[in-house]
């Protein structure tokens, strides 16, 4: 189960990407929430998405339909979330890909003496995204074809192996970047007593919550689902939540100074832009050093992004072997295949002048937005089917029967009732911004819907594109995997 | 590499911008707390003064303020001069005739005490929560 919650809240963008956020959106306060949400709404939802896979012993679709007695709305929302997680999939792999093409090549320094360039429009606008999205594919393939035991054993030590390299890569920032570390410190944790009063601070630490995490997604349910009786899932979950907490606390404490320290403004909104860009060029200044730092520095995506993607993996693997009833070795084949077909969209090799990279990664962004604001639904959804059908009192008993730690019940009740509360508000005040009612904030100001969910293209052919992969597609399939029901 | 060493306090900071991006800035480096008269001077390719360019500063990051004028217009030598002080430490975009011309670093005079906080409790207090959830779990189990 710790292999499993590590997978749902693991990947290297959500990992380096909440310090920038901070820097943007108020530091410390965005900390606070960030890490509240995390140790609220995300350890309640894992533990509520565990008790369902091990009671029910099915895929989170098919669990939330024999706990909701068949109710086809709730089901449709599980269905959603696990369907945007199965276009998440070709994301996944054209990003991975990526990494992995930048890990390998780091030592011929690839990218040359120009690496934004190199990667914004060469890179991109090749087929070199493509291969890398198909290896991707093979790994996920040959990992998840005979068991998915073998790999949950390799993933436990994964988040240890993360902090060990993060706390490296800290001791690499201090020596190189002295000074800019304690200025990089002071500008991604420091605490100023108004932001904390700021709804949009607290709604967008609220989607990283999300995003990180994967709640609304079903990942636990579908691991819970192979649990033999006597799984300890509240002891495994204390664990990964703790130590998903100090993981991302140490990563921002590398990041940020090493951005600042070679001279680069501590902005980057997304983590693209500062692995395959940016940090590259810090890799050249450094010398015969920076091939060796390089290589670490890619290879984190080894223990913190591959268990997230063979999660999402196997939840899809999960879901679609219950649904059809195949054999597991044949879903995985098709789910690879399914992977390996989605990932061509990602990686379309055609330059996108507007957002200054390809069509291919434009599709990327824009799909990853829908996703969040489904898995907020979807998460919103799952506290409901807790409250009216599974209640509380019992799904607490469930979990502290088998497991070391008990937790109390009156505790996690009012854990449950809070992160419902911080769910819901935090999706309220998205909606509500977005269409322009919050007093003082303007709709811009949230990540306008049209904007972000259209890929910037607005309402063209392009943005209804992008806005058909991005919510369409998991829309449609979730429809139809849901009227099919039985 | 950047070096971050604190300079002299000091209140006049030019910034040249030659065709929209920045030429040269002295001081290279700016401070929460000091009171600064910024004057940045706006020239065309060929070096002439543009006049009537709109000069501004734009909090790039949350934490940023800024006391005093954050816009201005350039006059017929091609300057516009802005008093202010930024109160907090964070990231500052400079924007000439709309266009973003360089996003600037403000730094702090002194590691800020909230930011230590922060760090050091986040750190002991999970740190501390997961060492027992350690050892009530996987340890004590592994003993019996």
């Amino acid at each position: 189960m710790f292999s499993a919650f590590h997978g749902s809240s693991g990947g290297m963008g959500n990992s380096l990407v909440p310090a920038f956020m901070a820097v943007v959106w108020g530091a410390g306060s965005f900390y606070f929430y960030f890490f509240l949400g995390l140790l609220t709404v995300v350890f309640v939802l894992f533990i509520v998405d565990s008790c369902f896979g091990a009671y029910t012993r099915r895929a989170p679709p098919q669990a939330w339909h024999v706990i909701t007695k068949g109710n086809k709305f709730f089901t449709f929302w599980i269905w959603f979330g696990v369907m945007s997680m199965f276009v998440w999939m070709g994301t996944a792999t054209a990003l991975y890909g990526t990494w992995l093409t930048y890990l390998v090549a780091a030592p011929f320094r690839f990218w040359g003496s120009d690496p934004g360039t190199f990667f914004w429009v060469t890179y991109l606008t090749s087929y070199w995204p493509l291969v890398g999205a198909l290896v991707m594919c093979f790994i996920w393939w040959l990992v998840s074809y005979k068991s998915v035991n073998v790999w949950a054993r390799i993933a436990l030590w994964a988040k240890p192996a993360a902090i060990i390299m993060a706390v490296i890569l800290i001791i690499v920032s201090l020596v190189y970047t002295p000074e800019a570390s304690w200025q990089g410190w002071g500008m991604t944790f420091d605490l100023k007593a108004s932001k904390f009063m700021s709804g949009m601070v607290f709604a967008q630490a609220m989607l990283w919550v999300y995003w990180r995490s994967g709640v609304g997604s079903g990942v636990s349910t579908a691991f819970a689902s192979y649990l033999p009786k006597g799984g300890d899932i509240n002891t495994a979950c204390l664990m990964e939540r703790f130590s998903d907490v100090i993981l991302l606390t140490l990563f921002a404490l590398f990041i940020v100074p090493l951005t600042m320290g070679f001279g680069f403004p501590p902005l980057f909104s997304g983590s693209l832009g500062l692995a395959f860009s940016a940090l590259p060029k810090v890799w050249n200044a450094l010398g015969a050093s920076g091939i060796g730092l390089s290589m670490l520095f890619y290879a984190l995506f080894i223990p913190t992004a591959l268990p997230m993607n063979l999660a999402y993996f196997e939840t899809n693997v999960a879901t679609y072997a219950d649904k059809f009833g195949m054999p597991r070795t044949k879903t995985v084949t098709i789910m690879a295949i399914a992977a390996a077909l989605l990932s061509i969209v990602f990686t379309i090799p055609i330059y996108d002048s507007l957002n200054g990279n390809s069509y291919g990664f434009t599709f990327l962004f824009t799909a990853w937005y829908w996703e969040i604001l489904i898995l907020g639904l979807a998460a919103l959804f799952e506290f409901i089917v807790l409250f009216k059908y599974f209640k509380i009192d019992k799904l607490i008993a469930y979990a502290n029967e088998t497991s070391v730690i008990k937790i109390s019940p009156k505790l996690f009740k009012g854990l449950c009732y809070l992160s419902f509360l911080m769910v819901l508000g935090s999706m309220a005040y998205l909606f509500l911004t977005t269409a322009g009612i919050i007093p003082g904030v303007s709709p811009g100001a949230a990540g306008s819907i049209i904007a972000d969910g259209t890929g910037y293209h607005g309402f063209t052919p392009i943005g209804y594109a992008m806005i058909f992969v991005g919510l369409g597609l998991p829309l449609i399939l979730a429809l139809i995997w849901t009227a099919t029901d039985k | 590499m950047l070096l971050l060493t604190q300079v002299a306090a000091q209140t006049q900071v030019t910034i040249v911008i030659k065709d929209g991006a920045v030429q040269s800035m002295d001081p290279s480096q700016l401070y929460m707390d000091t009171d600064y008269v910024v004057n940045v001077k706006v020239v065309d390719k060929s070096g002439n003064p543009v006049t009537g360019s709109l000069v501004e500063f734009v909090p790039a990051s949350g934490l940023l303020t800024i006391d005093g004028t954050s816009s201005a217009k350039t006059g017929s030598d091609g300057t516009a001069s802005l008093p202010l002080k930024f109160t907090s430490a964070g990231v500052l975009s400079l924007y000439v005739g709309g266009a973003k011309a360089k996003t600037l670093n403000v730094y702090y005079s002194t590691f800020p005490a909230g930011a230590a906080i922060f760090i050091v409790g986040t750190l002991v207090i999970i740190g501390l929560a997961l060492a027992y959830t350690v050892y009530k779990g996987p340890i004590k189990t592994l003993r019996k």
